[in-house]
């Protein structure tokens, strides 16, 4: 039989005990990250969503206030009334000039009563934006309903929150004649600088190819001076970010089963840095998903902080072990061991003739108990030899011819 | 002396072997008490009750060689 001393059994269990107690810290501490993350992350969410419909919201007033201005300038609406461009042009110019300065407006659109692009501010020169049918939600809502329609629309452009009205030859909201339509929108992409400055997080807009086209997309990069990214990624293309590294955004999944609240992704590590992902839907105008806004939380000081818990919890459970470990042996030794072994060392003697050493009871406790009761065992084991050795010398002395 | 029933063992074959035992701790000035007392707590019978007239026994005689080869590594 493999024998184990209790020494040993005492340390391992010692062991086991401190490291299972360790093992569970840990995974406490790894549940109270992944808790914390996922907090940090949620909060982060929320924010970012509702900053970015703040943002919406009032960019949308900002712009439909100047273009309900824009339709109350004589000027510019009796040139728009005589269909002339060069001189719609020149009237625009510094209006859309100070709108893009002072509120980030990057579109400003005429289109004419039949739904036809007349004037694209943004490019005055490029034939495709001039009488070409805009088809878009938003123009052909506006055209349906007579009224202010808004919201995110993708054009020649590019992806934009665009604020459309009818442009009625009294310059008011209501009118008899429809002149056509104006147009004010702000690229999407400038939002994610804005939502960076408010919350401090990092963001990136990522649309869905299926509802752009691949070409008109390569013309929108060439003109924003970007590369083009068409196929970077699958099924989604990223519209904007405010992060170096693009490949951050990389997702795979598809964004229109992406709960309206949004929802927390993953954790990814780049360059030493920790982010964790989570992203919310962004809807057109016509209110279909057409993408999503993906915000990346810095997590390093947490990750951080984790590693220093889990360390420390290491550090520790090794010290524990040791200083448990001694202390436990220490005490055995002086309580068991040593007395067990001197109670072994005169059971030794005594089988080896010598019945003289008696065994000491060193304290009044359970081995104190045995050390006694051994004693008496010892006395009668010497009485019983005596009395054996008495009656062999007398058998003995019977046997002896002449007894 | 004679072969008790073949087993190639002398009739005071155990006496033999306590006298050997007892010479070999003379000889290497061994604590004679706790050394016969570790033998005895091996065999399970007492050294000093192993006279010349003690019967043999097969089984004593075996676990003293034993021991006698475990204690003093003395081989029998």
């Amino acid at each position: 039989m493999a024998t184990l001393s209790i020494k040993a059994k005492v340390g391992a269990t010692t062991i086991l005990c401190l490291t299972a107690g360790a093992v569970g810290l840990l995974a406490l501490s790894d549940a109270s990250y992944r808790k914390n993350v996922r907090m940090v992350t949620q909060e982060s969410l929320a924010n970012a969503r509702a900053t970015y419909a703040n943002l919406s919201d009032a960019s949308v007033a900002k712009m439909s206030v100047a273009a309900e201005m824009a339709m109350a300038d004589p000027a510019l609406r009796e040139t728009f009334a005589a269909q002339d461009r060069q001189k719609l042009i020149d009237v625009t110019a510094p209006i859309f000039e100070r709108l893009r300065k002072q509120y980030g407006v990057t579109i400003f659109n005429y289109i004419d009563a039949n739904e036809n692009r007349f004037l694209t501010m943004t490019d005055t020169k490029d034939v495709r934006l001039i009488g070409t049918k805009a088809v878009r939600f938003n123009v052909q809502e506006c055209a349906r309903v007579k009224t202010w329609v808004t919201g995110l629309a993708l054009g020649q452009l590019g992806f934009a929150l665009r604020v459309t009205h009818p442009f009625y030859d009294s310059g008011q909201l209501q009118g008899e004649k429809i002149l056509g339509y104006i147009e004010l929108g702000s690229e999407i992409g400038g939002f994610l600088g804005a939502l960076k400055k408010q919350t401090g997080r990092e963001y990136g807009l990522l649309l869905r190819k299926q509802l752009l086209k691949e070409k008109d997309w390569g013309i929108q990069r060439e003109r924003l001076k970007l590369p083009n990214n068409w196929n970077v990624q699958k099924d989604l293309v990223l519209a904007g970010n405010t992060w170096t590294d693009e490949s951050i955004f990389a997702y795979e999944g598809d964004v229109t089963n992406l709960p309206d609240e949004g929802q927390v992704l993953d954790v990814g590590n780049r360059g030493g840095q920790i982010f964790a992902r989570s992203a919310f839907p962004i809807k057109d105008a016509s209110s279909a998903k057409v993408g999503a806004v993906f915000v990346l939380v810095d997590i390093t000081s947490i990750y951080t902080d984790l590693q220093h818990t889990k360390m420390l919890t290491i550090g520790t459970t090794v010290a524990l072990i040791v200083v448990v470990c001694v202390v436990l042996l220490v005490l055995l030794s002086s309580l068991v061991f040593r007395r067990l072994k001197e109670i072994t060392r005169v059971a030794t003697r005594l089988v080896g003739g010598d019945y003289q050493t008696p065994v000491a009871v060193s304290k009044a406790d359970e081995i104190g108990h045995f050390e006694e009761l051994f004693e008496q065992l010892r006395l009668v084991f010497v009485n019983l030899l005596e009395e054996y050795e008495r009656v062999s010398r007398e058998n003995d002395a019977k046997s002896k011819p002449g007894n | 002396m004679t072969d008790l029933l073949n087993t190639g063992e002398s009739m005071a074959a155990l006496y033999d072997l306590k006298v050997k035992i007892d010479k070999t701790i003379e000889e290497r000035k061994l604590d004679g008490v706790a050394t016969r007392g570790k033998i005895a707590l091996q065999t399970g019978f007492l050294l000093s009750l192993v006279s010349a007239s003690t019967p043999d026994d097969p089984v004593k005689l075996d676990k003293l060689k034993k021991a006698a080869a475990a204690v003093l590594q003395l081989k029998v």
